[in-house]
């Protein structure tokens, strides 16, 4: 309250101090923070500083202004660097509207999708870059989505502040069939065990326990209909689902070399900048260095900047290209790093299962020596197989065979 | 008027206004019904009251409050003294 009233500091010396307060006390004028040393320092409101002025010659104390504190006094400083506070003042207006409005939509996940694609199905939901975020409805967005996509397993958009994230899961492939309601068959993409079969939609064609290999149909995509003597009439077509899982037993051998070409860079490198400004594109490069024909080289590209500038319709492109030189040179593996390639291939091996969507069970590998220059990596990976492969019904399947009336002889 | 406020049962400082001083603990002291200041150094302030004196003795004596109804004094509080009149 008092620094929003907007207070003093000050001091008074001289003549009758004890006077002088009581004088103020029976003025109504209200004093505290009262210190004495050889002057008495105090705080009492900016605007009864003024009326101490008969109260000081009554008293032949003499009154110092020490500081001014408070709200109005605060003002009155802003108002002399009125151009600094509106200035900031403005860049708070402009910050919140600007923040107010989408400036980027970002995607992540997709893998058989283009980042092209997703954005023309999120226009065509009239969300774009420069929008009002009020408008933002990202729940209706991923539900748009898994409607024009059913092979969207999992879709996600999030608002982190001015940027719209979009993030994606692919199903599975039997999905296509799913959507466009082609009948198919659910088929074995590995040899295996089945180890367990739920079946949703077609007819089961294996069970549980029994060996199957690649290829075989597992859920048929056609359902008999049959008559009252139990004989086939006709074949329903479906797209075959279920849940199906196969145990699969994988044994694997593989030569890793002890000899190989190892590449060694010379030290020499060209670097080359690349900027773009719309369709404008210039590259610069030291002059003096050249790249040699003859030459192999490693190309490293750093995209520096990839944006477009909303709301103008002007795209940036800055790239820095580094040119690295160097040779295949004739090198051979020590024990300790022989052991550590052959676990890196077999690390590959196992990283490609999971990606896949394998759920590993167990798995063991060793190397042997095959000869001097060669080992041998050899092994058994077992895992668990969720995805199937579909193949479409072909007209002959879905046909009934039926025995032919017999014919009748012309005597 | 002593007697009035004996018979009517009323505090003191009602009718005969008396001077109340209120301690807490020896860091602070709330003086009322006072009726002015009559010295007032680091270690001592003297307050006059209607049938009073009082005498505050201490270190670094501060009047954080000096109003008409009353004198809030703080510091480190050695002494409180009553002189009457």
């Amino acid at each position: 309250m008092k620094w929003l009233k907007g207070y003093i500091e000050c001091q008074v010396c001289g003549g009758s101090l004890e006077r002088f307060l009581n004088m103020c006390r029976h003025h109504g004028i209200y004093i505290w923070k009262l210190q004495r040393a050889e002057k008495i320092h105090m705080c009492m409101y900016a605007k009864d500083f003024v009326h101490l002025v008969p109260l000081c010659a009554r008293t032949s104390v003499h009154p110092h202004l020490v500081k001014k504190k408070g709200l109005p006094f605060q003002i009155q400083k802003m108002w002399r660097n009125w151009t600094f506070y509106s200035g900031f003042l403005f860049f708070l207006t402009v910050l919140m509207v600007l923040s107010s409005y989408l400036w980027e939509i970002t995607y992540s996940g997709q893998r058989s999708f283009s980042r092209e694609t997703l954005s023309a199905d999120v226009e065509g939901m009239d969300v774009y870059p420069g929008m009002k975020r009020s408008r933002l409805d990202c729940d209706a967005i991923e539900k748009r989505l898994r409607e024009i996509h059913p092979e969207i397993s999992w879709v996600s958009a999030e608002e982190i502040g001015s940027v719209l994230k979009i993030s994606i899961k692919e199903g599975k492939e039997s999905v296509e069939h799913e959507k466009t309601g082609t009948p198919c068959h659910l088929t074995a993409p590995y040899d295996g065990t089945i180890q367990d079969i739920s079946v949703s939609r077609g007819t089961a064609k294996v069970k549980r326990g029994q060996k199957v290999k690649k290829g075989d149909i597992l859920i048929s995509g056609l359902i008999p209909v049959t008559d009252d003597s139990d004989q086939i009439t006709e074949y329903m077509t479906v797209a075959a689902k279920g849940d199906i899982s196969i145990l699969v037993r994988q044994s694997f051998s593989e030569p890793v070399e002890t000899h190989y070409k190892k590449k060694v860079y010379t030290g020499n490198s060209v670097i080359q900048w690349v900027f773009q400004w719309q369709d404008q594109r210039i590259s610069l490069k030291n002059p003096f260095k050249r790249l040699d024909n003859s030459g192999e080289y490693d190309i490293i590209t750093e995209i520096c900047a990839d944006r477009i500038i909303h709301p103008l319709p002007v795209s940036v492109y800055a790239e820095k290209k580094e040119y690295r030189k160097y040779k295949m040179v004739d090198a051979v593996y020590t024990a300790d790093e022989l052991k550590k390639e052959g676990m890196r291939k077999y690390q590959r091996r196992m990283e490609k299962l999971t990606e896949e969507g394998m759920e590993l069970s167990s798995h063991t590998a060793v190397m042997k020596q095959q000869d001097v220059k060669t080992w041998i990596l050899q092994g058994e990976i077992s895992f668990l197989c969720r995805k199937m492969s579909s193949r479409a019904v072909t007209e002959d399947e879905a046909r009934v065979n039926r025995p032919e009336p017999p014919s009748k002889t012309e005597e | 008027m002593k007697k009035i406020s004996e018979k009517l049962d009323l505090a003191p400082d009602i009718l005969e206004g008396s001077t109340i001083v209120s301690m807490y603990g020896n860091q602070s002291a709330l003086v009322e019904n006072y009726k002015s200041i009559i010295e007032y150094s680091p270690s001592l302030v003297k307050l006059q009251g209607k049938h009073v004196k009082l005498l505050i003795e201490g270190v670094d004596l501060t009047i954080d409050r000096f109003t008409q109804d009353d004198c809030k004094i703080l510091g480190n509080i050695q002494s409180v003294q009553v002189i009457p009149i």
